[in-house]
């Protein structure tokens, strides 16, 4: 019963596409943005990726434990995090990189024609944004 | 008992749905984009499941939990429900995340006092 790197090398392309939508995402969003709003998205992408790896830790073992999935183990590297192969991870990272980015990527663009405004559900004025509270007082009973 | 995971699974895609419409996190935010986005995952998250199946890495094991659909050899019903919740899981924490870290990043010093008092 040896292992083999299938299931990694299988997590390889994904991974890639997710890392270059990503990369993707920060050109622009720097682009339209600068760079602060870059690095905003960078970190909620990265903190929100690591709160998905410990609630995937819970729920994947919950699934295998349940008998839900199974896995050739031949075809995964054997090192297992509880009762799943650690490479299942690699949903979360996916995940974490991919998403957030076609967020961002799909945004509103705000360019150059200026005297057209744009409909946004932000603010035009992103340094105000952060003094808001963040529930909208109409939303208040 | 057969359909166990999928009640499991909309319950907690439920719970998900309530926060995102609380805090307008993401379909409740923009839903077209959130639609967009949710879309792409699917379809991203699904082809990787196919070509998994495919290589024979991983397949259903022994439960009485799952419906019986099946999407295709080895891709029950309930998988697509899975990665609604992976996805929306994923985007509810990103959009809950973004003003934290923008206050945090942009005014650290004033942050801190405005957040002892202003958290539960």
């Amino acid at each position: 019963m040896t292992g083999s790197a299938t299931y990694a090398l299988l997590a390889v392309p994904f991974l890639g596409v997710a890392l270059l939508v990503a990369v993707t995402a920060g050109v622009v969003t720097a682009r339209r943005r600068g760079a602060g709003r870059r690095r905003v998205g960078i970190v909620s992408a990265v903190v929100a990726g690591a709160v998905l790896l410990v609630m995937t830790g819970v729920f994947n073992n919950v699934i295998v434990g349940l008998g839900i999935v199974a896995y050739d183990p031949a075809l995964v590297a054997g090192p297992r995090i509880g009762l799943f192969p650690v490479e299942d991870l690699a949903y979360s990272i996916g995940a974490a990189l991919l998403l957030p980015s076609c967020w961002v990527l799909l945004d509103r663009p705000r360019t150059g024609g200026a005297d057209r405004p744009v409909r946004s559900e932000r603010p035009s004025r992103p340094s105000r944004r952060h003094d808001q509270p963040p529930r909208r007082p109409e939303e208040t009973p | 008992m057969p359909g166990a995971y999928l009640v499991g699974l909309l319950v907690s895609i439920a719970g998900i749905a309530v926060l995102d419409a609380r805090y307008r996190l993401f379909f409740w935010r923009s839903p077209l984009r959130a639609a967009a986005v949710m879309v792409i995952g699917l379809v991203f998250f699904l082809v990787w499941d196919v070509v998994g199946v495919h290589l024979g890495v991983f397949f259903i094991g022994h439960n009485d939990l799952l419906s019986g659909v099946l999407l295709a050899p080895e891709v029950p019903l309930e998988e697509v429900f899975f990665l609604v919740l992976l996805c929306w899981t994923t985007m509810d924490l990103f959009g809950a995340l973004g003003p934290v870290v923008a206050r945090r990043l942009d005014r650290p010093s004033v942050d801190d006092r405005v957040d002892a008092g202003e958290r539960p």
